[in-house]
């Protein structure tokens, strides 16, 4: 199947694949004076490129919504900033020289590979998920859910009020209250599991009038539970495309200031 | 209808709960402050504090490790780089200064600062500050670089070995050991090796086979071998007795006129101021057909003429056929006998000799580090070496055979520092010597 990260025959994976390939031998066959390091002309080289790539990087967040833009198409740019991203996880290290430490330096890096390892799952989340929340929501929103979900409580409440009091016992033993959020839905278990066994029970004592009221009741609660499982599964899956974009994007600004202050003080001392 | 739009006020609060947007803060209000913390925590913090360990690269040398904490005893302010004057504050007084100072170092071609061959808080070897790369000085050296110095690429394009030879009366002329017409070890001084090393030769305590070190005495370090003394080697069985009759007793070991003096002090004594019992042997005894000395002396017949005739007798002896002429280039002075004897002078002169101290001047070779080696391995042609003009000095082939760079294994470093220092280390002058207390003091006020 074509997603994103496959765009023109994977173009982009290759692209960074031989720059990285590239720049790791020319790495191993460097031997500046005094050992190689970011301080060596290849070091300032690949500098140079981490710099300039997590600039690129950035300004994908302004790309994807100049919908107007003529550069390239979208799916195109998330490609090379995906394995863009990629690739600087490794070519930082060669800048580096493999040398680490506590210092503004490394923490730079540090914060770098969280947003790296986020955006990987993020890509993970809308290769998986995606396609298969398209079919399961079946095209209805939140909030069509929800509104079809409440009228349906209307109707189990109205058909309760309208039944006996051995329908208002089923419906006691039937109705789960239904209040979700972002992180029950995570969670899950918002939608407990139907007794079986004590509903029919209690079928069984009506009479057939109410018997009726009380099927009635049933239908219409396991519509209820069929879109609140929906719902809460929905709500899960977006919230999961969503979230990692709460680390992503805030941690690479908090990368940017690190990177700053490891460029100004690096050059300042140099 | 009103209970219609309270649902629907319901189903709103409801739908927002399930919308990250609305339960967490904006994600652009998030990367703000995490992208403020960072810049304060570590750039703000670090500059108007005195901490400001986390912009360090790395740790500082194992050298400068008592100046980790301590940012301004380099630094002369934030951001300020550091400038050889911080150096030196330090490294005026200690044996680097002097050497600092050459001329090599400050010179017209080469204006490096110190910083640009020393790199601190370079974690990654805190054992030195200094990179090893031969390339550092074949950067520069692959060409000429002044009169004295050849171009040399690296350790397979270094030329011949050169050797300081005297040269005129006082300096000394680098000849290429390649240059076997020029290598000619004119040191006014006869020695035969060969002669030396043979088995069973006569010494003070019967037959003795000399070894090399008998001779050559490493100093205290073992790096150099020691200049060769008379006194402590030669005399051992080169004695410097003048006169058989006077068995124990020798001239010393100097000038000339030195030499002619203590002979003439020494017949004096001998002839004009001795007791009869205190003459040695020989004295005593009448020749036939003269009288006794001693009955002359007694007589006060000796003169002032016949003890310089004695001395000038001895002293030829000692510089024409004994002694002196064994080891010296002797030759005789052109003065009469009359001013010769007035001025109480010697009537030969020696070649000062000139034995180069330090061969190789331009390489610090220890042979200390080559302990295991045989000294002919190296001194090739010292079993067969007859004349002191003969250079033993190693060629360059010598040592390739140890010290190659395509050998696999076991292979001795070929770096350039492996022969050649750059600052020289110069020991400092007691009266720049100083007190613990005080260069503690000034550590910590830097």
């Amino acid at each position: 199947m074509e997603n994103f990260l496959g765009y023109k025959n994977r173009r982009w994976m290759w692209i960074n694949l031989a720059l990285v390939v590239l720049l790791a031998i020319l790495y191993l066959f460097d031997h500046p004076i005094g050992g190689r390091s970011g301080n060596s002309w290849l070091g300032w080289i690949y500098g140079f490129l981490a710099a300039a790539g997590i600039l690129y990087l950035m300004y994908f967040g302004v790309r994807k919504r100049s919908y107007y833009s003529t550069s390239g198409t979208v799916q195109g740019w998330l490609a090379a900033h995906v394995w863009l991203g990629v690739a600087l996880a490794i070519i930082v290290p060669l800048h580096c020289a493999f040398s680490f430490g506590i210092n503004v330096h490394t923490l730079a890096y540090v914060l770098m590979l969280v947003v790296i390892l986020s955006g990987v799952y993020g890509a993970v989340c809308y290769v998986g998920l995606a396609p298969a929340l398209r079919v399961h929501r079946g095209g209805g929103t939140f909030k069509e859910i929800l509104n079809t979900l409440r009228q349906v409580e209307r109707e189990v409440l109205a058909t309760a009020s309208a039944g006996g009091e051995g329908v208002k016992q089923l419906l006691a033993v039937a109705d789960f209250p239904f209040e979700p959020d972002v992180w029950s839905c995570r969670r899950g278990k918002l939608v407990p599991e139907p007794n079986r066994a004590r509903e029919a029970e209690i079928l069984a004592k009506l009479s057939e009038q109410e018997q009726k009221a009380g099927l009635q009741l049933l239908a219409h609660l396991a519509k209820k539970r069929q879109l609140a499982i929906q719902l809460q599964a929905d709500v899960a899956a977006v919230s999961r495309l969503q979230l990692w974009l709460y680390v992503h994007l805030p941690v690479s600004f908090a990368l940017l200031a690190a990177l700053a202050t490891h460029i100004l003080v690096v050059f300042l001392y140099r | 209808m009103a209970q219609t739009e309270d649902k629907g006020g319901d189903s709103d609060k409801t739908l927002g709960r399930l919308s990250l947007s609305t339960l967490l803060p904006s994600k652009a209000f998030l990367s703000i402050a995490l992208a403020l913390l960072v810049l304060g925590l570590f750039g703000i913090l670090p500059f108007v504090s005195s901490n400001k360990r986390t912009w360090a690269t790395g740790e500082m040398s194992r050298a400068h490790a008592m100046l980790s904490n301590n940012c301004s005893a380099c630094h002369a302010g934030d951001f300020s780089k550091i400038n050889d004057n911080a150096c030196m504050r330090c490294h005026a007084l200690t044996k680097h200064g002097e050497s600092l100072k050459d001329p090599h170092r400050r010179n017209e071609v080469f204006k490096h600062s110190c910083v640009d061959c020393h790199q601190e808080h370079d974690g990654s070897e805190p054992e030195r500050l200094s990179p090893r790369e031969s390339a550092l000085c074949t950067s520069c050296h692959a060409s000429k670089q002044g009169d004295s110095s050849l171009a040399v690429a690296s350790w397979a394009a270094h030329p011949e070995f050169r050797v300081a030879l005297p040269s005129g009366a006082h300096d000394f002329q680098l000849v290429s050991l390649a240059d076997k017409g020029k290598l000619v070890d004119e040191s006014h001084i006869k020695l035969n090796h060969k002669l030396h090393l043979k088995p069973g030769l006569r010494g003070q305590d019967g037959k003795v086979n000399l070894q090399c070190r008998d001779c050559h005495v490493s100093t205290a370090d073992g790096k150099v071998m020691q200049p060769v003394n008379m006194e402590k080697q030669c005399k051992i069985c080169h004695g410097l007795e003048f006169d058989p009759r006077l068995p124990g007793r020798e001239v010393p070991h100097g000038s000339p006129d030195l030499v002619y003096k203590f002979l003439y002090a020494e017949y004096s004594k001998l002839f004009l101021g001795a007791e009869e019992a205190t003459l040695p042997a020989g004295f005593e005894r009448s020749r036939p057909g003269q009288e006794s000395r001693l009955v002359e002396a007694s007589k006060n017949a000796f003169t002032r003429a016949s003890v310089e005739d004695e001395a000038r007798k001895a002293e030829r002896e000692l510089f024409t056929r004994t002694a002196c002429l064994l080891c010296h280039e002797t030759s005789e002075r052109s003065e009469s006998p009359e001013s010769l004897n007035s001025g109480q002078i010697s009537a030969f002169t020696i070649e000062k000799p000139r034995i180069p101290s330090t061969w190789m001047p331009k390489s610090v070779f220890s042979h200390s580090g080559h302990e295991e080696v045989m000294c002919e391995e190296c001194h090739s042609g010292v079993h067969d070496s007859t004349r002191s003009s003969d250079v033993l000095m190693p060629e360059k082939a010598v040592c390739l055979e140890c010290h190659r760079s395509d050998m696999h294994a076991g292979s001795a470093s070929t770096d350039c520092i492996t022969c050649h220092s750059y600052h020289e280390p110069q020991g400092l002058p007691a009266s720049d010597k100083r007190r613990i207390n005080e260069i503690v003091k000034e550590l910590r006020r830097q």
